[in-house]
C-alpha cells in the first residue's frame, strides 16, 4: 500500500537511482514510500537492451530501437559492450572471434576498443549511453528534468576487478553522473530479497547472467546483510549457451557446404540471435528448431536440437558454476546444508538445466520465486534508500572477491590483502630505497590468486616519487592500500622519517585514467584520440630522455664493468635512442625506451651491488637518480 | 594502538564465542560503515572508512584462532616467534610424511587418498585447536603469565605449519 507523506517528499536532485547495468539488458529503480519499484517504458517493459547502435549521421539508438538495427548494421551495433570493459584484446580472443562487430587493441591504454569504421569509441563510452538511456528513463516516468538526476548507485557482478569498477565508473562520469555506490550484484539481490525477512538465516545467490556468474555467500542477521565469500568469473554466462548453440550449428554448416559462415559478420548476427531463441525455447519445452536460409550464399540449414544434446553442449559451462559454488562455500566455511536458502538471479537461471544443477548440489530446490531481472536493480535502489537514509536499519557489509598483491622483481607476488576480506579494508607496506640519494621506488600491484605476477591481473604499475634525499635505506615509505566500500583501490604513501607525503602516479591497466576521462568530455567524445596521441608522445620523449640521462651519467662506470656483450647492447641501444629524438611514432620511441631500460638492468644491479648491500633488485636505472 | 578486543569491545580471552565477534563487528559497521555517511563530508566519510577498516581488520584477526591467539599474546607483550625452533621433533617428522603422501596422491591423481589426508590433517588441526584452548585457559590464571608459554608457542608452530600444509594441499 502507498500512503503519501506530505512534505516528506525528497527533492529530486536528492533522488539516487538505482542502476543494473547488465550485459544483455539494464535497468533503472528507485525507493520510494518505504519500496523499490522498477521503471518501465510506456508499453510496460522494464528491460532496457545493453545495445546501442552508432548510425553513420545522426545520434546513438539505445535499446529497443539498437536491437532492431542488429542485423541491418552489425559492424555499428555494440552489444555486450560489459565483456569488453576494463579489459585488454588479449583477455577477450575468445569474444572477440563470434562478435560481429569490430575490436581493436588501444596500444596507448592497453585496452579494447571498438573500431566503427569512420572512428573508434571505447567500451566506456558504449556503457555511458546505457546509462543515459535508464537516466532519460527515469527523468520520464517520474517527470522529473534528467539534470537533476545525477547520483546513481550501480551495480557490477562481484567478480569485477579493480580495473572493471573503476571503467564502470568512469562509463558514468561520461554520462554526467556521480556514483554514490558500487555494489556487487548478488549483494544487490540478497537485499532485495531479505529487506522485509525477519528471521535469521544464511543464503547463497546464484548469478548467472547474459555475460557473468557469481556466487555469494551471505548472512542475514538483523537487518544486516554480512557476505562471508564470493567466488564467480567475469566471462561465463547465458552468452555462453548462445555461442555454444550457434557454434555447433556453424560446424555443421561448413560440414554440409563448406562456407566459414561465422566469417560473415551479417550472418553472424542473425545465427547469434536464432541461437538465442533456441536457447530460450529450450526453456520450456523439449526441443527446438534451428533453422537458417541465405539464399545467396546457397545456405539452408535446419535441425531439431533436443534438451539432451543442448545440455551436453553446455554441461561444462554449468560445472564451472558448481566448482565456483563449492569454492564460495569452502571459503564462508559452509556447507550445502548450512544454507537456508539458494536464490536464484540473473535471465540464464531460466535454463532448467542450470536450475537442476543447483538443486542438485544443495540437496533442495532454489528459490526462484522472485523475477531473476528485476531483482538485482530493485537491490541497487535499496541501498540508494540506505545510502539516502530513507531505509533505517539496515546495511550491507561486503568483500573483496580477489586477493591483493604486490609483485616482487622475481616475478612472484606477495599477498597484502587476502580475497574475501571484509570490505573497506586496509594494509600497509614498507618500502625503502636502495641508492643513496634515490627519490623514487616503483612496484606493481596485481589483483588475483596466482603465484606469479603473470598470472594474474596487473592493476598498475605504481611510482612513488619525492622521496626525501637520504642515504640508500634510510628512507622508510610507508604505503597504504585502501579498498573502499565500493571494492576499488586507493594508495597512500608517506615518508614516514620525515613525514613527506609521496606522490603516487598510477598508470591504470586497460582503462581510461581520470584525465583522459575529463578530456573526452571537455571535447565532447571528439578529437580526444588526437589530443591524447599527442601528449603522450611529449611524456613519452620525456621518459626517454630520463633513461638516456641515467645511462650517460654512468657510462665510464658501465664501460668498465659491465661483460663486453652486455656494454655492447646498452651502447647500441642508447643510440638507437638518441636517435630518435623527434619522432612522433608512441610506439616506435616507447619500444626504443623499454630497449634500453631492459639493456641497463645489468647496469642498475651493477651499480646497486657498488653502493648498497640491501638491494631490491630488478630496479631500472632511471630510478637509481 | 588498541588490540582488536578493545576495537570491537570484547573480553581479553582466548576463548571467545564467534557468535559474539560477528555481533560486535554489526554493531560497529551500523555505527562506523561508510554507507552511514554517504551524505556528510568527504572527510568524515574518509574517517569512517579507517574506522570500518580497522574494525573489519580486528574481525578478521579476532575470527581465526591462531590469528587472535597470536593477538592475545601481543597484548601480553609475550610476542610471537614463528622462527621458533622448538618445535617436536615428532611432529617434524610426521609433517614431512604427510607431504610426500600429498604429493603422491597429486601426482597420482588420487582424489579418495588426498580427501582422506586432508580430512586427517583437519582432524588433527581440530584437536590441537582444543588443546590450545585449554591451554590459555591456565595460560590467563596464571598471573604471570609464563607457566604454559613455551608449550603454547610450540603449538601455535604446528598450528601454523598444519594450516599452510591444508591450504597449500587444494
Amino acid at each position: 500500500m502507498e500512503l503519501p507523506i506530505l512534505g516528506q517528499e525528497p527533492r529530486a536532485s536528492d533522488l539516487i537511482l538505482g542502476i543494473d547495468l547488465g550485459t544483455t539488458h539494464s535497468l533503472v529503480a528507485i525507493y520510494q514510500h518505504g519500496e523499490s519499484r522498477v521503471l518501465c517504458d510506456d508499453e510496460g517493459d522494464a528491460l532496457i537492451p545493453s545495445v546501442v547502435s552508432f548510425p553513420k549521421e545522426g545520434a546513438p539508438v539505445v535499446g529497443k530501437a539498437a536491437v532492431e538495427r542488429m542485423q541491418l548494421d552489425p559492424l555499428r551495433t555494440i552489444y555486450s559492450a560489459k565483456r569488453l570493459i576494463g579489459r585488454s584484446v588479449e583477455d577477450l580472443n575468445r569474444e572477440v572471434s563470434t562478435l560481429p562487430y569490430k575490436i581493436v587493441h588501444s596500444e596507448k591504454r592497453d585496452m579494447a576498443m571498438i573500431d566503427l569504421g569512420d572512428k573508434l569509441i571505447t567500451p566506456q563510452e558504449v556503457s555511458a549511453h546505457i546509462l543515459q538511456a535508464c537516466r532519460n528513463r527515469a527523468a520520464k516516468q517520474l517527470n522529473i528534468d534528467a539534470d537533476d538526476l545525477k547520483k546513481v548507485v550501480i551495480t557490477v557482478p562481484a567478480y569485477f576487478d579493480d580495473a572493471q569498477r573503476q571503467s564502470t565508473r568512469r562509463s558514468a562520469a561520461l554520462a554526467g553522473l556521480e556514483v554514490m555506490r558500487i555494489v556487487s550484484e548478488p549483494t544487490a539481490a540478497a537485499l532485495a530479497y531479505g529487506l522485509n525477512k525477519k528471521e535469521n538465516c544464511k543464503v547463497v545467490v546464484f548469478d548467472l547472467g547474459g555475460g557473468t556468474f557469481d556466487v555469494s555467500v551471505l548472512e542475514l542477521h538483523d537487518g544486516v546483510f554480512r557476505v562471508l565469500a564470493t567466488a564467480g568469473d567475469t566471462h561465463l554466462g547465458g552468452d555462453d549457451f548462445d555461442r555454444a548453440i550457434m557454434v555447433h550449428c556453424a560446424a555443421e554448416i561448413r560440414e554440409q557446404t563448406s562456407i566459414e559462415v561465422l566469417a560473415d559478420p551479417n550472418a553472424r548476427a542473425a545465427l547469434r540471435l536464432i541461437s538465442e531463441d533456441v536457447k530460450k525455447k529450450l526453456s520450456t519445452s523439449e526441443d527446438a528448431e534451428f533453422v537458417y536460409h541465405d539464399a545467396s550464399a546457397g545456405i539452408a540449414y535446419r535441425r531439431t536440437i533436443d534438451w539432451r544434446t543442448f545440455q551436453n553442449w553446455i554441461i561444462t559451462h554449468v560445472q564451472r558454476t558448481l566448482d565456483h559454488c563449492v569454492s564460495a562455500l569452502h571459503d564462508a566455511k559452509q556447507t550445502p546444508e548450512s544454507i537456508d536458502e539458494i536464490i536464484l538471479v540473473g535471465g540464464s537461471t531460466r535454463v532448467p538445466f542450470v536450475k537442476a544443477a543447483v538443486a542438485q548440489l544443495f540437496s533442495r530446490p532454489a528459490n526462484d520465486s522472485i523475477n531473476p531481472d528485476e531483482v538485482v536493480a530493485r537491490g541497487a535502489a535499496i541501498q540508494a534508500g540506505i545510502l539516502g537514509g530513507e531505509v533505517k536499519n539496515a546495511l550491507l557489509l561486503d568483500v573483496t572477491p580477489l586477493s591483493l598483491g604486490i609483485g616482487t622483481a622475481e616475478g612472484t607476488v606477495s599477498k597484502i590483502i587476502n580475497r574475501n576480506s571484509s570490505i573497506p579494508v586496509q594494509a600497509k607496506e614498507g618500502f625503502t630505497t636502495c641508492v643513496d640519494g634515490q627519490t623514487a621506488v616503483k612496484f606493481t600491484i596485481v589483483q588475483g590468486e596466482r603465484e606469479l605476477i603473470k598470472d594474474n591481473r596487473t592493476l598498475g604499475e605504481f611510482e612513488l616519487r619525492g622521496i626525501p634525499t637520504m642515504a640508500a635505506g634510510l628512507a622508510q615509505i610507508g604505503v597504504r592500500f585502501q579498498i573502499d566500500a565500493n571494492g576499488m583501490l586507493h594508495v597512500f604513501a608517506k615518508e614516514e622519517k620525515s613525514g613527506v607525503e609521496a606522490s603516487i602516479i598510477i598508470e591504470p591497466k586497460h582503462g581510461l585514467t581520470d584525465k583522459e576521462v575529463e578530456g573526452m568530455l571537455a571535447d565532447a567524445w571528439q578529437n580526444a584520440e588526437q589530443d591524447l596521441e599527442a601528449r603522450r608522445v611529449i611524456d613519452l620523449h620525456a621518459q626517454r630522455k630520463n633513461v638516456l640521462h641515467a645511462v650517460h651519467k654512468h657510462q665510464q662506470f658501465a664501460e668498465q664493468n659491465l661483460p663486453p656483450e652486455l656494454w655492447q647492447t646498452l651502447h647500441e641501444a642508447a643510440v638507437a635512442a638518441e636517435n630518435i629524438d623527434g619522432s612522433t611514432n608512441a610506439k616506435e620511441i616507447k619500444s626504443c625506451t623499454n630497449e634500453l631500460e631492459d639493456a641497463s638492468i645489468a647496469l642498475a644491479e651493477l651499480l646497486m651491488n657498488d653502493v648498497a648491500n640491501n638491494v631490491v633488485k630488478n630496479q631500472k636505472v632511471k630510478d637509481l637518480n | 594502538m588498541a588490540s582488536p578486543f578493545e576495537l570491537l569491545g570484547l573480553p581479553v580471552t582466548f576463548n571467545l564465542d564467534v557468535k559474539d565477534v560477528d555481533s560486535a563487528l554489526r554493531a560497529a559497521g551500523l555505527r562506523w560503515h561508510p554507507d552511514r555517511f554517504a551524505c556528510a563530508p568527504d572527510a568524515e566519510r574518509e574517517h569512517a572508512e579507517e574506522q570500518m577498516a580497522a574494525f573489519n581488520s580486528a574481525h578478521a584477526t579476532l575470527c581465526s584462532p591462531l590469528q587472535r591467539a597470536i593477538a592475545l599474546l601481543e597484548v601480553f607483550a609475550c610476542p610471537y616467534d614463528p622462527s621458533g625452533t622448538n618445535a617436536d621433533p615428532e611432529f617434524l617428522i610426521e609433517m614431512l610424511e604427510t607431504k610426500e603422501q600429498l604429493e603422491q596422491a597429486k601426482s597420482d591423481d588420487d582424489s579418495t587418498s588426498l580427501n582422506k589426508l586432508i580430512f586427517d590433517l583437519r582432524q588433527r588441526e581440530q584437536n590441537e585447536l582444543a588443546e590450545l584452548s585449554q591451554l590459555f585457559v591456565a595460560w590467563e590464571a596464571d598471573n604471570n603469565r609464563t607457566q604454559e608459554l613455551p608449550k603454547l608457542q610450540q603449538l601455535l608452530n604446528q598450528l601454523h605449519y598444519l594450516g599452510r600444509t591444508i591450504e597449500t594441499s587444494y
